[in-house]
Order: C-alpha cells, then sequence, then structure tokens
C-alpha cells in the first residue's frame, strides 16, 4: 500500500467514526434545554412573586424543629422588597417593616434570595445567640411551586418549609400583623395550663404552647412524646407538619366559639382544650399565685381598696399595698394575703378562705375566721381591711377572655353583680 | 483535487477548530452597561460600576452569595445602607491611597478582583473566635460583620475592616512575592495556631507580636505587623511599643514571668524587615502610605453621602 492511499484511509477511518458518534443520540424529552427551562421558570416566578399587589403572607419556620411566624412581603418588580412583622422578635415586640433587595437566581433550581439584609427576615439567620448558630433559619428559598395565589418553597440550607399566600388587596398590613400578634397572645402565653386532647380514650398533654413549639406526651411510661412546631393563623394553628397520634392525623385547628379549646380541622371531634371550668382550675391550682389588680375591682371594692391603702400608710408608713389569693401548703389552706411595701421591704400577712367549685364556673370564697399572726393584726387594724374581706366572702360566677388561656379572670358576685374583681397570675 | 488533498484540508479543518482558542481579554468580567434603569439598586450600581469595575476591573459584591463564602458557616448579607458606606470607604481609604502614593496603576495590576461583603461575622463557636475577613488566591477578598460598620468609630473602623483589608490585601502581596524566609526565624517556636486567641494584647507584644493573632503562624504575623502600622496613630503605635516593653499580663490578670524575649525590639526588627521588603519588592514606601491613610482618615465623613 503506498503512503498517501494509507494517509487517506486513516482519515477516512478517523472522519467515519466521528459520524455515528454523533447520531446515536437520545431523543430530547424536554423540548428546551436546562438552561432555557431554568431561565423561563425564573422568569414565571418572577411575575407571580412581583404580581401580588397587596404582596405575601408568609408562614415562616426557621427550620423543622422551629415555631412559625408571621411575615408580610411584598415584592416589586424593582428588586425591591418591603417585608413587616410583629412578634417577640421584632423591637420591643412592636409592629416593624423594613425592606431590601431581592433576587431569582438560578441555584438549586429557582431560589428566591433576600440577598441584602433586612431585620424582619435575617434576624433568624442572624448568627448570635449563640454566636455562630442563632436561630438557624433560612433567607434563600428554592421554590417548589408556585401558583398565582399561593406559592410553595423550602428553605435552602435548613430545609423548612416557607408558603407565601397572596394577601387579599383590601387588608392592611399593620391591623394584619397586629390581630395575629394578638391572637396569638389571647391563645398562648407563658403562664397558660397546658392544653389537653383526648384520642382514643387516652389523654394528650400539649405544654409550652407560648414557644410555639408544642412538647406533645402521652402518658404512661412508654407513652408517645413529640415536639410539635406550629404557626398561629387568622382562627387558630397549623403545626409544621401532618402529627399522627393514635393513627388519627392532626395538622390545623380552629379556636371554637366559646374560646375554649382548638378543634382539630381534619378531625373535628377532637378538640385540644384549655380550661374546662374555671373554679375547679383556681381551686386546683396549688402553685399559681394570683395577683387582685387595681384596675379590676368594681367602684365599691376599689374605694375599700384605697381606704385599706390610705390606712397602711398611716399605720406603718406604706407606700403600697396589694392583694393575692394563693394556696399555701404550710397552712393547708388558699389564703387572701395582704402585704404593703416600705422602700424596698414587703411584709405579707395571711388571712385563710375556703375555696368551694360549685357548679360550673361558680366559686365560693369564705373567710375562716383565722390566719397568720400578721394576718390577724391587719385584719384588726387597718381599716377596711374587714369590709374587703367580707365583700370577697361570696359566691362568684367566674368569666375570663378565653378559656383557653385565662389570663384574668373575673369574679362576679352572684348576687350583685355590680361587685366584682379580678386576678391574673403573677 | 485529489483524495489526499480533501483529507488533508479535512483534517486541517478539524484542527483548526481545535486550536481556535479565546484570548483572555483585559477584564475578567463583563464590563458593559447591563444596569436597569430604575431598579431598586440602580444609583448604586453605576456608582460601582463606575468606582471600580470599570478602572479596576473588580466586582464589588454586596448582594451577598452564600456559594461565593465558607457554606459552614451561618451568615447574613450586609444591609444595602451599610454596603453603600462600605463601598465608598474601601475606595476612599484603600484604593484612592494606592492610586495616590503608590500608582494608579498599581491596584489595577495588584489588587483583588472581587470584594464580597458580609454582615455578620464568620463565628468558629468551637474555638470561640470570629472571622473578619479572608483572601483567596490573590483574587477575592471577603469583609465580614459589615453590618456593624459604624463611620463615626474610626477606631473600631480600623480594627474590623481597615486593618482587616490592608491584612488580606498584605496577603494577596506576599502571596505574588514571597516575603524574606529570614521573617519566619524570628519568632520561630512562638508561634500558637490554636491557642493564639487565649494571649492578651498585652502576653503577645512582651513576645514581639503586635496583636494575639499575629502569633497564630509567621505568615499573619507578617501581614499584621504591615495591617496594624498602616492603620495606627502614632499614640496607638506606641502603645503597643510600650507594651512590648512591660511585663506581660495574662487574661487572669497575672504578671508573666520575664523570659529574656526584648518584645519591642522584635516588633520593630519584623518592622523593618516589612519596610524593606515593601520597598524592594513592589516599590511602596509604607511610611508614605500610612500617613495618607491617617490624613484621610480624619476626613471620611467627606466622603460618605
Amino acid at each position: 500500500m503506498k503512503t498517501s492511499t494509507y494517509i487517506v484511509n486513516i482519515v477516512v477511518f478517523v472522519l467515519l467514526g466521528l459520524i455515528p458518534a454523533c447520531k446515536n443520540e437520545e431523543a430530547d424529552i424536554f423540548l428546551a434545554s436546562p438552561a432555557e427551562r431554568l431561565n423561563k421558570a425564573i422568569s414565571d416566578y418572577q411575575n407571580i412573586l412581583t404580581n401580588a399587589e397587596n404582596g405575601w403572607e408568609m408562614d415562616y419556620f426557621a427550620n423543622q424543629m422551629s415555631p412559625g411566624y408571621t411575615l408580610l412581603v411584598k415584592l416589586n418588580k424593582s428588586g425591591n422588597a418591603i417585608l413587616s412583622a410583629r412578634s417577640e422578635l421584632t423591637t420591643n415586640g412592636a409592629y416593624e417593616q423594613d425592606s431590601c433587595l431581592f433576587d431569582i437566581i438560578g441555584d438549586n433550581g429557582p431560589v428566591l434570595t433576600f440577598n441584602t439584609f433586612s431585620k424582619i427576615l435575617h434576624v433568624f439567620s442572624n448568627p448570635e445567640n449563640p454566636d455562630g448558630y442563632g436561630l438557624e433559619g433560612d433567607y434563600e428559598f428554592v421554590i417548589v411551586k408556585a401558583h398565582p395565589d399561593t406559592v410553595w418553597m423550602k428553605g435552602k440550607k435548613y430545609g423548612a418549609e416557607v408558603l407565601l399566600r397572596k394577601m387579599p388587596s383590601d387588608v392592611q398590613w399593620k391591623q394584619l400583623a397586629d390581630e395575629r400578634s394578638e391572637f396569638k397572645t389571647l391563645l398562648f402565653s407563658e403562664k397558660a395550663p397546658e392544653l389537653k386532647m383526648v384520642v382514643n380514650k387516652k389523654t394528650y398533654t400539649f405544654s409550652l404552647g407560648y414557644s410555639g413549639v408544642f412538647l406533645a406526651k402521652g402518658s404512661g411510661v412508654n407513652a408517645l412524646t413529640l415536639d410539635v412546631p406550629f404557626i398561629v393563623t387568622h382562627d387558630g394553628i397549623r403545626f409544621y407538619q401532618e402529627v399522627e397520634i393514635e393513627g388519627v392525623k392532626f395538622k390545623a385547628f380552629r379556636l371554637n366559639d366559646a374560646k375554649s379549646g382548638l378543634v382539630s380541622v381534619e378531625s373535628p371531634e377532637h378538640t385540644l382544650t384549655g380550661v374546662n371550668d374555671l373554679a375547679i382550675f383556681i381551686r386546683d391550682d396549688a402553685e399559681t399565685v394570683w395577683d387582685i389588680f387595681p384596675a379590676g375591682l368594681s367602684s365599691t371594692l376599689d374605694q375599700s381598696y384605697k381606704a385599706i391603702l390610705q390606712s397602711a400608710q398611716t399605720l406603718y408608713g406604706a407606700d403600697s399595698a396589694s392583694f393575692s389569693l394563693k394556696y399555701n401548703t404550710i397552712r393547708g389552706s388558699f389564703v387572701l394575703a395582704f402585704s404593703y411595701t416600705v422602700g424596698t421591704t414587703t411584709t405579707e400577712g395571711l388571712l385563710d378562705l375556703n375555696v368551694t367549685a360549685g357548679n360550673k364556673d361558680m366559686l365560693t370564697v369564705s373567710y375562716k375566721g383565722t390566719g397568720d399572726a400578721k394576718g390577724l393584726q391587719f385584719y384588726n387594724d387597718v381599716e377596711g381591711l374587714d369590709d374587703f374581706v367580707s365583700a370577697i366572702s361570696s359566691a362568684f360566677a367566674l368569666s375570663t377572655a378565653a378559656k383557653i388561656n385565662p389570663k384574668e379572670i373575673k369574679f362576679t358576685k352572684a348576687t350583685n353583680q355590680q361587685v366584682y374583681f379580678a386576678i391574673k397570675p403573677r | 483535487m485529489n483524495k489526499l488533498t480533501i483529507s488533508i484540508l479535512l483534517s486541517l479543518l478539524l484542527l483548526l477548530s481545535c486550536s481556535q482558542e479565546e484570548e483572555f481579554g483585559p477584564s475578567i468580567f463583563d464590563v458593559e452597561d447591563h444596569l436597569v434603569e430604575g431598579s431598586a439598586s440602580y444609583e448604586f450600581d453605576t456608582w460601582l460600576r463606575q468606582a471600580y469595575l470599570v478602572p479596576y476591573n473588580l466586582d464589588f459584591r454586596y448582594r451577598m452569595e452564600d456559594v461565593g463564602s465558607d457554606m459552614d458557616y451561618n451568615l447574613v448579607p450586609t444591609s444595602f445602607n451599610k454596603a453603600r458606606q462600605m463601598a465608598q470607604l474601601v475606595k476612599y481609604l484603600w484604593f484612592d491611597v494606592y492610586g495616590t502614593v503608590v500608582s494608579p496603576e498599581f491596584l489595577k495590576e495588584n489588587g483583588p478582583r472581587i470584594i464580597h461583603l458580609i454582615g455578620s461575622p464568620a463565628y468558629n463557636p468551637i474555638s470561640g473566635t470570629m472571622l473578619l475577613g479572608t483572601a483567596e488566591g490573590g483574587l477575592k477578598v471577603t469583609l465580614f460583620r459589615c453590618n456593624e460598620l459604624d463611620p463615626t468609630d474610626v477606631d473600631l473602623l480600623n480594627e474590623y475592616y481597615f486593618k482587616t483589608m490592608h491584612h488580606e490585601f498584605a496577603h494577596i502581596l506576599h502571596q505574588k512575592r514571597n516575603y524574606p524566609v529570614e521573617f519566619g526565624l524570628i519568632s520561630q517556636g512562638k508561634y500558637n495556631p490554636l491557642g493564639w486567641q487565649y494571649k492578651t494584647d498585652s502576653e503577645a507584644a512582651t513576645l514581639g507580636f503586635v496583636s494575639p493573632y499575629a502569633g497564630s503562624q509567621n505568615r499573619e504575623d507578617f501581614v499584621e505587623i504591615i495591617a496594624n502600622y498602616l492603620v495606627k496613630s502614632d499614640t496607638q503605635w506606641s502603645d503597643i511599643l510600650a507594651l512590648a516593653s512591660q511585663p506581660g499580663i495574662d487574661m487572669y490578670g497575672d504578671t508573666i514571668p520575664d523570659d529574656g524575649i526584648n518584645g519591642r525590639a522584635i516588633i520593630l526588627q519584623k518592622l523593618e524587615m516589612a519596610k524593606k521588603w515593601l520597598k524592594e519588592s513592589w516599590e511602596i514606601e509604607i511610611d508614605s502610605l500610612r500617613a495618607e491613610i491617617i490624613r484621610r482618615q480624619l476626613n471620611i465623613n467627606e466622603v460618605l453621602n
């Protein structure tokens, strides 16, 4: 074979080898390239997100074990985002609003990133308290799915599901944030009793609701114990994830009309119940100190209280005086505690009370005629104290704003509704 | 045309298609103006383009990119207002200083190509330390804790940002041209990469280090000498030397026994070595640079708008 023919053959074989390598391709599954599809998704999501004229209500969970917070977000076509919130994380728990820049980038799929600082959002990601960790929340969200009214997202680093719901055009942001915050305060407080739910005849307690993460416990040694993060919604709460107890699935709850419990949306026969009977609740609570506060007194009792204060000032040089109801384990009795303060020194005297629960929310209080030495001395010396004790020695109808979280309980005299006082836990 | 010619032409064509490589242009970034008028950041982005991108071929990234940082850290972005202030201060107290004292071309040739701002510190909870800045491969400088920027407090500005910038830039310079090997011998055996944070300023100074971090390793020692000398006033620098002349006080307030080391002499020896290296390797007069920085620090308000 001549050298030239040899070279020709090699070149032709090489070129022939290239042709089938190009021909044997899989048929395209998608009409466009991955980059084109990503760009289209970004453009579509950009339109949806910036088309909400009154912005979005964001159900924000920093991570999968964190409480939920309501944030309000408006994404403008200019790339500016306005955010607002009212929660324990905002300054003095007041309504706050600020702005930052946002972008939708092609990262792990289309990602909504808030890439300059907003104190409303980035408080969840700020690595302080404890240093290095903070609340371990996301400010970048992979967009999972988007409809014109709802956008489903997932935190990029910590993976919590975050929901955006389009705000109706007539809703005022501050009003919504204030109402949500007040509703949360109505439902939960640090001193609220734990909630109970009976499922298949087994009672489960849900405590620590004020933290935004319930500690759910069954009874018995090997009972189920769960941490259940949730968010307060406009009419109740929603668990971060569906929770199954005794084979029943729970996720959303609504506050009932009596404001005594949260009724399961998925299984309405089940309710997270607060206090059923206020009289029994007080009678059986041996730990709480209930302050009788001046603003809750009827005019008759207020006059009596002022006379008592004046007398204490005259007798002891008191700067202030106060009453409380509590159970005293040493005396084995409920007591009315009267105390006065001079400077930083407080002196207290106790008068023993009988406390009896009658019909639902009916409590009868009566003075036993006994007390500790100080209590009896005050009873005899302080002008008006005997009248005050006499006035609260009666049958009372108890009421509160929400039995699910009785922060203040009003005692109205059964025989005279013009006589009342109110207590709140110290 | 015979078969041989056709084959050779085809082969040449194939070879050509492989050998036509792109040539490097003058910029690694697209310096065309793609900014969208009416966008929320248009005015600032335009300023950045004119101040950094076009003259220095530098991408000033104030929008945080987590992929551009260490994902192991929990970090937050810089606020827009702090980013604006920082961009103006960096130009005034760093880029314009070198442009005036060294040469307008110096930072174009040797400066970083990316400055990335981060709002929070990068805490290392295990060691109890926090990162204030990084310089990567001579190309990128990352500045942390930018949300704490307070332009009215020059000492804090220097401590948390400008000392860090000069520190990181000195790293970039010595990554291009090595500093003398002899420098590492001065405090050999005294470096403590894991326990430096437990040393007080006083303890570090008596050992011949201008800061506790300088005592972590010799390359940090080298850039700390430069950075501290550049940003510290005469009084502050004298204070360091005075501290180095006194018995060291440890973190418990106890006096450290005299180990015979003359901290002051060592610091001055290191400074002379750094000055000589800057002069011989980069034709930089560190004292002129320092005088310009200190002069500008008195006029910071003029550049902030």
